[in-house]
């Protein structure tokens, strides 16, 4: 019995020493790569840059401020402000855990070896942080995207909005420092990977200027005089020009296709062009307009009006509307929009006038290729006298369509004047979004708010 | 490892078969009789201890070489006592044997492979006979298990040809893995996956739409199986550790028939069924096509009538092009047929067809002295109710079994399966068959589908007209599959013996989709897809089992076994798409301008050597101990290897009780063992991926992206290093009972089952950058009940009703699902409707929208006369049934039987967006006749006295029909999930089988059959259910999914007549 014990035993401890070898060295994925370079991590980057600011979160922008109207489905929901907190959560997913996550990665691993990468990746992540905070307050920031160090970071604090709007302009600060770099100081340098300037230093520092006179100007209510003067410096020394815009980029194949017009073609009948949009448009003779529509059944142009889910009407038009139409992000007209509203608030309505009648002639030359004397004889000829806060939030509305940007700058100043759908399930137009339900059940730190009509921090 | 254990048993098996060459044999001839001296056909007559043996012939009479020391003859015979008869000097015996009505003696197969007396099993294990799976004229073997065991759970996916069964035994033991248990044929583990691979640029569930793919179980031919046996708790799988946390069917096929005399045997089957679908949503044929009916006038009259509306596409019939006229609605809110002067069209009715499936089976089984072989051949047609869809099989078997030398012997099986299908477009899915199907307008006659211009000829542009999707979208898959094994077995003496087992399951999996030029899905291929995947897979799978059988004492039995096993799977899933198609129907990715490929592998390793260990106490206690310890590579690299243990007992007391005419035999089980359920591969590290940003509306963009590609995080999964397999502890009570002498048998269970250590992806905020962190948190119990019960109620001279039956009743509850996390979505699905694991309530509820509620659980309705929508989501149905039951009936007289199987499912709800989006689109029957009519819905108004004091009172606003049908019943604006969940129970009438066994030899003595047997079968002939849509055994994601109680736009269900003819010669 002893020998029968003794012969088992060792027969077992050496079937256990063969199948701990047997098993040994096949937990590696051949299918994913455990570390990637950083070209890898800025073309994904600028990939959910894209996702996130010409996705559904600007189309909801879009249609809550009634230059597009939700006629079906799911966009008959957002027209009618019938948004709740897990209809957006794609969007906050693409974020952190598709954006901000590979942005930061590729910041930490670009170091002081590739200013040039790190300095992208902080403009890229100020700008979708600071859209997330435009759409959701105060949020999650300086403890977020700590996930892969373990379930102690699971739980990340919100950050106040006051704190993150801060902490864009000294990332940016930064990025304007790395992009400043001499090429030789870099060992890795971008290139075909960066699809947004082709890896040209001196455009993003313009888009980086672009961004931080974007939240300059959104303290406007907090620090009127302030922010106006610090537009006004940042301006001058930013040394801005005509064609100094960032686009999303896109191309002809299925993975490739312009947002909206991939969303148009999937779900035909959802988002038609908006009445409001629309009629301003052809009131005065614009000459975006056959650009921003397409032809309705009629033939002619129209919009769906807020309350209606009329889907006879025009849909986005070529400008935005092609596969391949690239959609801006950042724009020079904007720079000079907002320096016009810094002189205007400063009571420089002379000097308001004159960035504001060229922030139309440039918007009329990016979209159209030219000049349009007509129009702009009427509608970009002011002067101290004829400006107004309305004209200029008015012309800005039209040139930044289809840009997240036009919300905020609705909610901010309430220009133009537009009423809440009356059909809408609340009483005025959405200050924010609901929470996201995943941060809700997940994050033990979310401050969750449901109230689609509170104001964020800056517009208090 | 893999060399070592071969070389040893080689070096083993040599050596002794040295020592036995010297040893010498003789003859031994004999007769076996029954107790009325009436000759036993087929009885196995073995010496003890040894692999020589015999059959007896048709006079009853066996001859065989014993070895020269052989001390014993053993004699079995289903149905009979085995039987010991000392050999001694004699040379020629007459044995007489006795009837065994209480299944004493009953051998069942049990895991790995090892028989063993049915009465010392401590735990529940339930065996059918193969036939029984075969007659039931299902093609697929999970489907044709369905009503035949007691907590067995069986889903079958609906219409289409060669579509996945699912099968749960005892309830869902994980939230993310393989619920469905291990397959094991003929000793060696059988892939059973199913598999709907998407191209890895694909961002949404790939179950939720495209074709329902096959379970690959389904290229067994029922027709080569012996018999299955059910393994359903831990206690009886212990020994498959990892791999049977879900249970095992252990499936034993036909092998040669008797060893001992010469003898060849023929037999052949041929059936044809003719099936139809069994239900579909009612249809509304009054409106046609068109918007704004239904709604009040400016008198507050609801009119039913509105707007017709139709699409077209103009002179040039093409869409998309200038000329285009309309392009039609989804609606059929519009006038009455009648008033535009259109006769109104029933689709559906004109859509589906006859299906018609044949199938043949030939064998032929032979003998000689020492060998026997059985080689089947097996093939199957089945043309669907969806017309040009169709599923074929075809199968070559061949088993042989060869006595090298009396002590040695060895067997080889071999299986080639070629099977595949032409498969319809199905769910949400543009080109979805139901989908456009079941809203079309009855104003439009689909059946010329297509535009002189060759364009989709549809009412809605972005829909394909089903005809279209059926005959210009065909998608083809094509198995090439090749199951064998070799095993040998070595008894070098009297009490041990030693079998190795080397098997093999490979196949490859060919696929080709093909997408028209003009349709409409994908959507981001309006000018034509072709996809050609490929899945190959290889499972490797040896085992080597050292037994030992020895008498301790005389009253002490022992049984032990002392084994090793490993596996080796590996995986590969290759997919090529192309798009924008230059030449019209020819289909070549070289027609293709837009080209994508995608590639993923999988190699998965497992070893584990185990003990088994079995006392026996005078044959009415029995004990049995086993263990097993075992390694694999998808666990983190900090979890070294992993202990299974089990133990169990069963006590025959009626073995100490005197013989009494009313208790003939008793028995009572108990068990307790763990199991477990291995991760999946690569799952304890982060790794970064090939992102896709998508907005849950389109493909969204992905990489290659403008001839760039890119890597990163997105909503990427943390790897975790500790992760270890999840485990399944399983306690189970059973008693067996016979009464009358075997006439009454009932067997009960009660099992307790704990699952922990549950794999959960855990969500994390997206806010940490990802998306979920896996680890082994969760916990969720199955308990439940099961009970068989079978009678011969009647039993006169020539007649029997048999009766038996089967009830089981499981309770799921998720205790816990990750540290502060109360719910988890298990699968990802629509979103205001999904799968979860929620603590406190059963696996795989349906969490959804849903009405808010006052205090007392009225529905609030507010100031439109409309329900007001919930803030938050809630429970809204369990998918799973309540109870499970079947009850099946022969009656035989003389050579004729009659079996009527009903089955009933209590509970399991169904979320039917069908019927949802039906009475949304004014489709359904309902919102056709009641289209002039007004609604009041049931619920209450919310009254504010100023103060803020709400009170509520009953509902009196009025809505017209086409509120109530778009945002009430329908999945309109403001309309909720819930409003669309149905409780899915069922009586049905599963099988009713005619069959007549001619007596052939007695009508002509001379006549080449020796049995001919014509049998008429009905499947699914009655259906009594409340479900509003198709047939409620339905699945929107098939097998591969553990989502549950889908219905949108799946297809439809059938019945069918099915005649056969079996000829034995």
């Amino acid at each position: 019995m002893k020998k029968t014990i003794l012969y088992i035993s060792i027969a077992l401890l050496l079937t256990s020493t063969g199948c701990k070898k047997w098993v040994e060295g096949y937990d590696v994925s051949p299918n994913s790569p455990s570390d990637v370079n950083l070209a890898s991590l800025l073309s994904s980057s600028e990939l959910a840059a894209t996702s996130v600011f010409t996705g559904q979160l600007a189309r909801s922008a879009s249609i809550f401020t009634q230059q597009s109207a939700g006629t079906d489905f799911q966009m008959k929901d957002v027209a009618i402000y019938n948004v709740t907190e897990s209809d957006n959560l794609n969007e906050w997913q693409t974020i952190y855990s598709g954006a901000l996550i590979n942005m930061q990665t590729m910041i930490d691993k670009a170091g002081t070896e590739s200013p040039y990468y790190a300095g992208i990746g902080r403009i890229l992540k100020s700008m979708t942080i600071g859209l997330a905070t435009d759409y959701w307050g105060d949020i999650p920031y300086s403890e977020a995207l700590q996930g892969l160090n373990g379930p102690d970071f699971f739980n990340p604090k919100y950050d106040k909005q006051q704190d993150i709007i801060a902490s864009i302009q000294s990332e940016l600060d930064k990025a304007i420092l790395e992009l400043s770099k001499n090429p030789e100081d870099n060992k890795y340098l971008p290139g075909a990977d960066d699809f947004m300037h082709g890896g040209d230093n001196d455009a993003w520092i313009k888009t980086a200027y672009i961004i931080k006179l974007r939240y300059t100007n959104r303290l406007s209510k907090k620090d009127p005089s302030g922010s106006a003067t610090t537009v006004l410096s940042l301006f001058d020394e930013s040394g801005l020009n005509s064609g100094n815009d960032l686009f999303a980029v896109f191309g002809p194949n299925g993975n490739e296709l312009n947002s909206w017009n991939s969303f148009n073609v999937n779900r035909a009948g959802y988002v038609q062009m908006g009445k409001y949009l629309v009629e301003l448009l052809k009131t005065t003779g614009d000459p975006r307009l056959p650009l921003y529509c397409s032809h309705d059944e009629a033939g002619g142009y129209s919009g769906t009006a807020k309350d209606s889910f009329n889907t006879n009407t025009s849909a986005l038009g070529t400008l935005y509307g092609d596969p391949t139409s690239p959609l801006p992000l950042a724009l020079y007209s904007e720079a000079l929009y907002i320096k016009a509203e810094a002189h205007f608030r400063l009571g420089q309505n002379a000097e308001a006038a004159a960035a504001f009648n060229e922030a139309v002639k440039e918007s009329i030359k990016r979209t159209t290729g030219g000049s349009n004397p007509t129009y702009e004889a009427t509608y970009a000829n002011e002067d101290a006298s004829t400006i107004t806060l309305e004209k200029i939030m008015t012309q800005k509305y039209i040139d930044m369509f289809t840009q997240p940007e036009v919300w905020a700058d609705w909610r901010r100043t309430e220009l133009p004047v537009l009423q809440p759908n009356p059909e809408g399930v609340l009483s005025g137009i959405p200050q924010r979004l609901k929470t996201p339900i995943d941060e809700r059940i997940n994050n033990s730190n979310a401050v969750v708010v449901s109230n689609m009509l509170q104001k964020v921090w800056w517009n208090q | 490892m893999k060399k070592k254990i071969p070389l040893i048993g080689m070096l083993l098996m040599l050596l002794i078969a040295h020592q036995h060459l010297l040893a010498q044999t003789r003859i031994l001839t004999g007769i076996v009789n029954d107790s009325k001296g009436e000759p036993i056909i087929g009885a196995s007559v073995l010496v003890k201890s040894t692999t020589a043996g015999a059959y007896t012939d048709a006079n009853g009479k066996f001859t065989l070489a014993a070895p020269e020391n052989a001390t014993t003859l053993v004699v079995k015979y289903l149905g009979m006592k085995n039987k010991e008869v000392e050999i001694g000097a004699n040379t020629s015996f007459i044995i007489a044997m006795e009837p065994d009505v209480l299944g004493l003696d009953e051998v069942v197969v049990t895991a790995l492979g090892v028989s063993k007396d049915k009465k010392s099993l401590g735990y529940s294990s339930q065996e059918v006979n193969g036939n029984i799976v075969s007659e039931s004229g299902e093609t697929n073997v999970i489907q044709g298990l369905s009503s035949k065991f007691s907590g067995v759970f069986i889903n079958g996916t609906g219409g289409g040809p060669g579509a996945s069964s699912k099968i749960i035994i005892r309830g869902p033991s994980t939230f993310t893995g393989n619920n469905q248990p291990l397959i094991v044929l003929d000793g060696v583990p059988l892939d059973n996956s199913t598999d709907g691979l998407s191209a890895g640029d694909y961002p949404f569930n790939e179950n939720l739409s495209g074709v329902n793919n096959s379970n690959r179980g389904i290229d067994i031919n029922p027709d080569d199986i012996e018999s299955v046996n059910v393994l359903k708790g831990p206690a009886a799988t212990a020994l498959y550790g990892a791999r049977a946390g879900s249970g095992v069917i252990l499936i034993t096929t036909k092998r040669g028939s008797q060893l001992g005399k010469k003898q060849v045997h023929f037999s052949y089957n041929s059936s044809v069924e003719f099936s139809k679908v069994n239900k579909l949503p009612g249809r509304q044929l009054t409106y046609a096509q068109g918007v704004g009916g239904g709604k009040f006038n400016t008198d507050h009259v609801v009119n039913p009538e509105g707007v017709y509306i139709t699409a077209d596409p103009g002179p040039d019939g093409v869409w998309y092009t200038d000329d285009d006229v309309s392009y039609g609605t989804t609606s059929s809110w519009g006038p009455t047929n009648s008033s535009l002067g259109i006769t109104p069209i029933d689709n559906a009715a004109n859509f589906f067809k006859r299906g018609i499936t044949t199938n043949n089976n030939f064998s032929i089984s032979g003998s000689g002295n020492n060998s026997s072989f059985r080689l089947s051949l097996g093939n199957t047609v089945d043309k669907g109710v969806i017309p040009n869809t169709e599923f074929r099989r075809t199968s070559i078997r061949l088993n042989a079994d060869q006595n090298i030398t009396s002590y040695f012997s060895a067997g080889a099986s071999i299986n080639y399966i070629k099977s595949g299908g032409l498969r319809a477009q199905n769910g949400s899915n543009l080109s979805g068959v139901m989908l456009s199907l079941m809203r079309a307008p009855s104003s439009f006659d689909l059946r010329n589908y297509e535009t002189k211009a060759g364009d989709n000829n549809t009412y809605f542009v972005a829909y394909d007209n089903p005809y279209w999707s059926v005959y210009n979208n065909p998608y083809r898959d094509n198995v090439d599959r090749t199951i064998g094994n070799v095993n040998f077995k070595l008894t070098p003496l009297d009490w041990f013996y030693v079998t190795y087992r080397l098997g093999l399951d490979a196949y490859t999996d060919a696929r080709k989709g093909i997408f028209a030029i003009g349709s409409n899905d994908p959507p981001n291929a309006p000018s034509g897809q072709i996809t050609e995947t490929a899945i190959r897979y290889r499972q490797i799978y040896g085992d080597l089992l050292f037994n030992v059988t020895k008498n301790i004492t005389k009253d002490l039995g022992f049984t032990g076994t002392l084994g090793n096993n490993i596996t080796q799977s590996y995986s590969q899933n290759i997919y090529a798409r192309g798009r924008n198609l230059t030449i019209p129907k020819f289909y070549n990715l070289s027609n293709a301008s837009n080209l994508y490929a995608s590639e993923s592998n999988a190699t998965i390793r497992n070893a584990a050597w185990f003990i088994d260990a079995g006392f026996d106490w005078r044959s009415t206690v029995f004990i049995n101990i086993t263990g097993r310890n075992e390694w694999s590579s998808t666990w983190g690299s900090k979890t070294s290897s992993v202990f299974y243990p089990s133990i169990n007992g069963s006590f025959v007391f009626t073995e100490l009780m005197k013989t009494n005419k009313i208790l003939s035999y008793g028995k009572i089980r108990l068990g307790y063992a763990q199991v477990g359920i291995n991760p999946p591969a690569y799952s304890s590290s982060t790794y970064f991926t090939s992102p896709l940003f998508t907005d849950g509306f389109t493909d969204g963009i992905g990489f290659p992206y403008l001839g760039v590609n890119g890597y990163g995080y997105s909503l990427s999964i943390l790897g975790n290093n500790d992760l270890k397999p999840e485990r399944q502890i399983g306690r189970e009570i059973g008693v067996e009972l016979k009464f009358l002498n075997g006439r009454i048998s009932l067997d009960a269970t009660y099992y307790n089952q704990l699952s922990k250590d549950i794999l959960v992806p855990r969500p994390i905020a997206a806010s940490t950058g990802f998306a979920a962190y896996y680890s082994n948190a969760g916990e969720m119990t199955n308990k439940g009940i099961e009970l068989s019960l079978g009678a011969d109620v009647v039993k006169v001279k020539d007649f029997v009703w048999n009766l038996s039956g089967n009830f089981s009743r499981n309770r799921n509850e998720v205790i816990k699902v990750a540290s502060t996390l109360k719910q988890f979505n298990v699968e990802s699905t629509f979103g205001d409707i999904e799968p979860y694991a929620i603590v406190g309530q059963p696996y795989g509820v349906l969490f959804g929208s849903k009405w808010a509620r006052d205090p007392n659980g009225n529905v609030i309705i507010g100031s439109n006369g409309v329900p007001v929508t919930c803030d938050t989501f809630g429970v809204i149905g369990n998918p799973y049934p309540k109870w499970l039951a079947n009850v099946r009936n022969t009656f035989s007289y003389k050579g004729l039987s009659l079996t009527v199987l009903f089955d009933i499912r209590k509970g399991g709800d169904i979320w039917d967006g069908t019927v949802a989006r039906m009475n949304n689109l004014g489709t359904s029957k309902e919102s056709g006749d009641n289209r002039g009519k007004t609604f009041i819905v049931d619920g209450v108004k919310e009254v504010d006295d100023g103060n803020g004091n709400i009170t509520y009172v009953k509902n009196d606003i009025e809505i017209d029909a086409s509120t109530y049908y778009k945002s009430v019943v329908g999945d309109g604006p403001g309309s909720v999930r819930e409003s669309a969940i149905f409780d899915g129970s069922w009586v049905r009438l599963r099988e009713l089988t005619l069959a007549y066994d001619l007596p052939i030899t007695k009508m002509w003595t001379k006549s080449p059959f020796k049995t001919i047997t014509a049998r008429v079968t009905g499947r699914n002939l009655w259906l009594k259910t409340k479900y509003p849509g198709t047939d409620p055994e339905t699945s929107l994601t098939g097998a591969g999914s553990n989502v549950q109680g889908y219905n949108y736009f799946n297809l439809p269900g059938t019945k069918s007549w099915l005649i056969s003819l079996s000829l034995g010669f």
